[in-house]
């Protein structure tokens, strides 16, 4: 039987282990680190940026709305197996306090289209490309079909590469675009570093089985690599790259 | 040495496209490096990493064209995105 003690701890006030699993998630992430900074430069210093950016955005927004649907799927199915898998049962708290911090960001970023003139109807119609689509329904395969762990690693990729205030303001210059218009980006600036800390003492406390490392780094490359796909996507939307 | 650490990344991506490395890499990774006369001493650290690797992780990366050719070439702080 489990100590009273033990069960009010909560998956983030557990100790790290001495080598820990988000160290190697990271170097792991790292891997495909390289491909993805040549195509943000694509994309960022690419030299007709004022009329790429809106495409930039587009393209993130069509991600960015999957996050709390996604965050919802993974906890529900976490929460169905949380009585027999405690994985399982630390993945569902951390999604279930996630869901909060990411709720409305899609809606901050459709504002920031406005504020450069993309209507928000506009930005909705637009057909989302076959990468976004695999980028994000990929998760929902490892969630629905393998262990909901697995969104983990997809979060790990996402928000471990913050926007910096150097980045914003040169964009800013360049692009000639308002403050407005680059809120969302700012905001994820702000809050991922925290975010990025939290997760990793998340892993770090699930009693993950070599299987659950598994597809928390396969999730985490494929990623880096989508993403990466679909930076190059938006830089090819305009010649001149 | 850039140099050095670039051919040595070049040999080791394109041994990594041969099933038959891999499987090797998972068993003795020092005698499948000395194998295929790759040097470790420039990347270490890309050695490590691929050692924590899985098999189903190790093919991944396998599978996708330039994945590890790339890798070191971009300096960490480009990569930013929202």
């Amino acid at each position: 039987m489990v100590p009273e003690s033990s069960q009010q701890i909560g998956i983030l006030d557990r100790s790290r282990p001495a080598r820990p699993v988000s160290a190697r998630l990271r170097r792991k992430i790292d891997l495909v680190t390289s491909g993805f900074a040549e195509a943000c430069a694509r994309v960022f210093l690419h030299p007709r940026i004022r009329e790429l950016w809106p495409e930039y955005l587009v393209t993130q927004h069509a991600i960015i709305r999957t996050t709390v649907p996604l965050m919802e799927a993974g906890r529900d199915r976490a929460r169905a197996l949380a009585a027999a898998d405690p994985v399982a049962a630390g993945v569902e708290e951390y999604l279930d306090r996630h869901i909060v911090e990411e709720t409305n960001h899609d809606e901050w970023l459709l504002n920031d289209l406005e504020a450069i003139g993309v209507s928000r109807d506009r930005a909705l119609a637009r057909v989302p490309s076959p990468t976004v689509a695999a980028l994000t329904g990929s998760q929902y395969y490892w969630v629905l079909h393998y262990h909901p762990v697995g969104l983990l690693g997809y979060f790990a990729f996402m928000e471990g590469f913050p926007p910096q205030p150097e980045l914003i303001e040169g964009l800013k210059e360049r692009t000639g675009y308002p403050e407005e218009a680059f809120r969302t980006f700012r905001l994820h600036g702000e809050l991922d570093p925290g975010h990025k800390e939290e997760l990793d003492r998340t892993i770090d406390a699930l009693p993950l089985t070599s299987e659950h490392e598994d597809v928390l780094g396969l999730s985490a490359m494929s990623t880096g690599v989508l993403v990466t796909s679909s930076l190059e996507e938006v830089a090819g939307a305009i010649a001149g790259s | 040495m850039p140099g050095a650490k670039d051919a040595e990344v070049a040999k080791l991506a394109a041994a990594l496209a041969d099933q038959q490395f891999r499987d090797a890499f998972m068993s003795d990774y020092s005698k499948a490096l000395t194998d295929r006369n790759i040097d470790p001493g420039p990347i270490r650290e890309l050695i490590d990493t691929l050692r924590d690797t899985s098999k189903n992780q190790l093919d991944y990366l396998a599978s996708v064209r330039d994945v590890l050719t790339k890798h070191g070439h971009s300096d960490r702080v480009k990569a930013e995105m929202v």
